[in-house]
């Protein structure tokens, strides 16, 4: 029994290996829809409701500049997406998107909104903008551009709140990647950058952590669900920091086996699931916050051979029915795609 | 037999699961929907019937075939194969 178990479990992940052929039709299927009905995914965790807009305008900003054939439609698609998720912010305001939890003080900064809403919509914004600026959401962008800004600027930490005296790297990159695609960023991110690199490392593994206070004081060290979009971010402003991060990242969280891989949400022997590592996965200690997100680390990085792998385990297990995952959600099938579009939209900014 | 039996059964506990709809439950795994166990139930017998069954089978085959097929057998061929004269012989007495 054990020489046949060797043999089949070895080579059972070809037979869920994805070529490009094949990935380039998942996130076709996936930006295909827009906005989507997402009230069971909001039960869980009404951030996703608003992240799975952000990363579709991604994805199909990339496709727009990756394949011409597709700017026009991808361009409506993007701005209907845009103008829903702010209307829907400007008729329930920013809670709408945010955790519970965000009513339960006075944020640090008293002018500040949530550096959450505002860097991602300003993300959006920017990306549209690097394809074909438009004038309809000319002055929303320059008025998030300079709330970002004026809140990052007057924090101790350069970093704005997302929820009360709650500041995170990812929501700061995101932020900063924003201003960059606007051409508003001045030398905040290298200023940004440098504190992280002082004040926002985990000493032990030297990764960046997730949360801190408005002071700095850290809340959450590092994560997988949270770091691997924050390299995807810093490879826009700060490639080396993001290789470093990168590759740290990559020696404390990746798993693999016999051809399929996964990411851990913490280093070393911590846990502490919440709602972004979501349930860990037994013995493999594999959490889908941190898996999902690591196709995005692992696009940006080039590295090839473990998305190949996170390919073959979200194929293994992920139930895809067409181009929809049926054990992922709008949030994720969102991260999919942006991770298999990654590249053209960074490119162009840096070009 | 037992193996194969018990590879089989696998397989169909899984697929009776898909029939019944289980599969659709499968986004419980990540806090979706309001049939966890369902979820993570089809997920279980998916990944058994995937990565256990296929070896059960297998090694059942191989089994079921030195049953049938003893070495015994293989080693009476292989001599028939190193005297060919032998084997011509046997098939001239049996026809005639």
């Amino acid at each position: 029994m054990l020489p046949f178990a060797v043999v089949w479990i070895g080579s059972l992940h070809t037979f869920f290996d994805l070529d490009p052929q094949q990935r380039d039709a998942v996130a076709v299927e996936i930006v295909s829809h827009g906005e989507e009905p997402a009230e069971t995914m909001r039960t869980v965790n009404p951030e996703w409701d608003f992240m799975a807009r952000t990363f579709k305008v991604l994805a199909l900003a990339n496709r727009a500049i990756a394949k011409p054939e597709e700017t026009d439609r991808n361009l409506v698609a993007i701005d209907a997406l845009i103008d829903a998720t702010i209307a829907t912010e400007r008729a329930r305001g920013d809670e709408h998107f945010l955790l519970p939890y965000a009513k339960r003080g006075e944020f640090r900064d008293r002018e500040a909104r949530s550096l959450f809403i505002d860097g991602e919509i300003a993300v959006m914004i920017g990306a549209r903008d690097r394809i074909a600026p438009r004038e309809a959401t000319r002055a929303e962008a320059k008025a998030r551009a300079a709330r970002i800004v004026r809140a990052m600027e007057r924090s101790p930490t350069l970093s704005g709140e997302s929820y009360p005296n709650e500041c995170w790297t990812f929501c700061n990159t995101t932020a900063l990647a924003g201003l960059v695609l606007l051409g508003r960023a001045g030398d905040l991110p290298s200023l940004w950058v440098g504190l992280a690199k002082d004040k926002l490392r985990d000493p032990k593994s030297g990764l960046l952590v997730s949360s801190y206070t408005y002071d700095g004081a850290v809340l959450d060290g590092p994560e997988g669900s949270s770091l691997w979009m924050t390299i995807g971010n810093l490879f826009l402003f700060d490639e080396a920091l993001a290789q470093d991060q990168y590759r740290r990242a990559r020696s404390e969280l990746r798993g693999s086996l016999a051809g399929f891989g996964w990411a851990r949400e913490w280093p070393g022997s911590i846990e502490k699931p919440d709602v972004d590592s979501g349930p860990i996965i037994p013995l493999l200690r594999a959490s889908p916050g941190s898996s999902g997100l690591a196709f995005v680390g692992a696009a940006a990085a080039g590295d090839e051979a473990w998305l190949a792998e996170l390919f073959a385990s979200v194929e293994l297990v992920g139930f895809r029915k067409g181009g929809r995952y049926r054990t992922s959600n709008g949030v994720g099938d969102a991260v999919i795609a942006y991770a298999i579009s990654f590249g053209p939209l960074w490119k162009k900014v840096k070009s | 037999v037992k193996l194969i039996a018990l590879a089989s059964l696998v397989v169909m506990i899984h697929v009776a699961m898909r029939l019944a709809g289980w599969a659709e439950h499968a986004s419980a795994i990540v806090g979706m929907g309001d049939h966890a166990l369902e979820g993570a139930a089809f997920v279980g017998s998916y990944l058994v019937a995937v990565v256990v069954a296929p070896v059960l089978f297998a090694t059942g085959a191989v089994v079921e075939r030195r049953r049938i097929f003893p070495p015994s057998f293989f080693r009476a061929r292989r001599s028939e194969e190193r005297c060919p004269h032998a084997k011509r012989a046997s098939s001239f007495r049996f026809r005639s």
